[in-house]
């Protein structure tokens, strides 16, 4: 009866998490594994709520957002005004486009090492990273957008008086929005995962520094609380930016 | 001297699969101030391309444009242009749409709102301010469309199958709100359509394009007194003989 009160989506949604707590919870008991291997399931919940109380997990957390912010912010600044360079000039799209190709492969990982060399740690060294991996998307996506201006709405532009620039900032941008929000929403989820491994090296805070200095110390069960946190924070920042995206593209229609 | 004037207009398009396509050949017209000149013609006969000439959106192979003496070459604030598709801006309201060229021209707020009311008011969309285009007919999108290019006052006004993609009844109406509109606003406006009644409903002048390449093959003027009757003996006259010439070829 109670299950029949409940809505059947968030029932369908619980049932694997359920099952998987549920298994975990008698391998845990049964002892089969070591628990460097498999933490035990009761360890976890401990370990994540001593982090959880004590404040800890949220300074993890926030130290991670605001460098991915920081990234974001960068890879926004310089994708969106390159993509649009590139989308409305063939010039300049051919210009850059082979070394943007090559350079597109190289994951923010490999950037790490420069980053530290570069920026010597800290905020900068991080953002880097993640701005390296929400660059991309940000720009194909602002490229596709603004080669899909129709013809029309920029001749109209040029009939109702508009100048060169005029065009591009009241008819192309506004017409590559709902594309340019959604390289911004990839290049989120990249970045945060990008802050991650960015942390691994020379952090004392972050959700990645969490993991490695669980790892030092054989914490294996507050390592598994790092990596939950990280699942459910990615999942939390792209819902909430789906909204903000849906918003402020509402002239779409449904 | 006309206010437009279009002298041995020819273009030429070369591309690099089908060759060369010689789209319109040697047209000469003049449109006076405030005549509303219908063209007519098969699809392919360059109507498209003519309008698109005098709106500075194409350059000619030969020959020029002048309004008021001055040679077009890119596009101008006193000619304006409303095309099939009514290519409007999704991102903004109904308003917005409107208001768009005079914000291009730099109004302030107040005069772009009260300007973009009137015209709104003009095309029948009063209490459609706020709305999106999504949210629009057809026929309201086109009414938008018309608003936005008055509202950027414009001397001519080009309009390329305007009411193409409408059903016939909203089509007779906006044919109506348009020749209202053109009383009112003492406008020019030359008006291309493949439809004979359309043409001979709206203009004071009809000319007759022939297709490919696109050539004047005549000239008719309409003297039948507004609002027309398309039942009328002399509606139905004119439009045999516009009917012969454009079969002729």
């Amino acid at each position: 009866m109670m299950m029949g009160r409940l809505p059947k989506r968030i029932f369908h949604l619980l049932v694997v998490p359920a099952l998987f707590l549920i298994v975990w919870g008698i391998l845990s008991i049964a002892n089969i594994f070591p628990s460097y291997l498999l933490p035990p399931l009761k360890e976890v919940i401990f370990g994540g709520y001593y982090l959880a109380t004590s404040g800890e997990l949220l300074r993890h957390i926030t130290a991670s957002l605001y460098r991915v912010v920081s990234g974001l912010t960068i890879a926004i600044f310089t994708g969106v005004p390159l993509g649009i360079l590139m989308g409305r000039s063939e010039r300049i799209s051919s210009l850059f486009e082979g070394v943007l190709h090559i350079l597109r492969h190289i994951p923010p990982i490999a950037w790490i090492p420069f980053a530290l060399l570069w920026f010597r740690g800290g905020l900068a060294s991080a953002a880097f990273v993640v701005s390296i991996g929400a660059f991309f998307p940000i720009l194909l996506n602002t490229i596709a957008g603004v080669k899909g201006v129709p013809r029309g709405l920029i001749e109209v532009g040029y009939t109702l008086g508009c100048s060169s620039r005029e065009i591009t900032t009241k008819i192309v941008l506004p017409y590559s929005t709902p594309n340019i929000l959604t390289g911004i929403r990839i290049g989120l989820g990249i970045g945060w995962m990008s802050v991650v491994a960015a942390e691994y090296f020379g952090y004392n805070f972050g959700l990645g520094a969490l993991i490695i200095f669980a790892y030092n110390i054989l914490r294996i069960d507050l390592m598994v609380v790092a990596m939950i946190t990280i699942g459910f924070v990615g999942l939390i920042i792209d819902r909430a930016f789906k909204w903000l995206e849906n918003r402020l593209t509402r002239w779409r229609g449904k | 001297m006309a206010l437009l004037e279009i002298n041995h207009l020819s273009k030429t398009f070369v591309s690099d699969k089908e060759g060369k396509i010689e789209a319109i050949r040697d047209i000469n017209l003049k449109v006076d101030e405030k005549e509303f000149v219908c063209i007519v013609g098969k699809s392919g006969c360059g109507k498209t391309t003519l309008l698109r000439i005098i709106a500075g959106l194409e350059p000619p192979t030969h020959g020029e444009v002048r309004l008021n003496g001055n040679t077009i070459k890119s596009p101008v604030p006193e000619i304006g242009m409303v095309f099939q598709d009514p290519n409007l801006f999704a991102w903004r309201t109904v308003l917005g749409n409107v208001t768009f060229p005079l914000e291009i021209q730099g109004f302030n707020k107040e005069e772009r709102v009260k300007t973009a009311m009137k015209y709104i008011q003009m095309v029948g969309l009063v209490g459609f301010e706020q709305a999106y285009p999504y949210e629009l007919s057809g026929g309201m999108k086109q009414r938008v469309a018309l608003a936005r290019t008055l509202a950027s006052d414009p001397r001519i006004i080009l309009m390329d199958e305007p009411f193409g993609a409408l059903d016939a009844q909203t089509r007779n109406e906006m044919q109506l709100e348009l020749l209202e509109i053109w009383k009112k606003e003492t406008k020019t406006i030359l008006f291309v359509t493949h439809s004979i009644d359309e043409a001979l409903f709206l203009g004071d002048r009809v000319v007759v394009l022939s297709p490919s390449p696109g050539k004047i093959q005549k000239e008719i003027s309409v003297k039948l007194p507004r609002p027309r009757d398309r039942t009328s003996k002399e509606f139905n006259d004119l439009r045999r003989e516009i009917l012969t010439y454009l079969t002729s070829t």
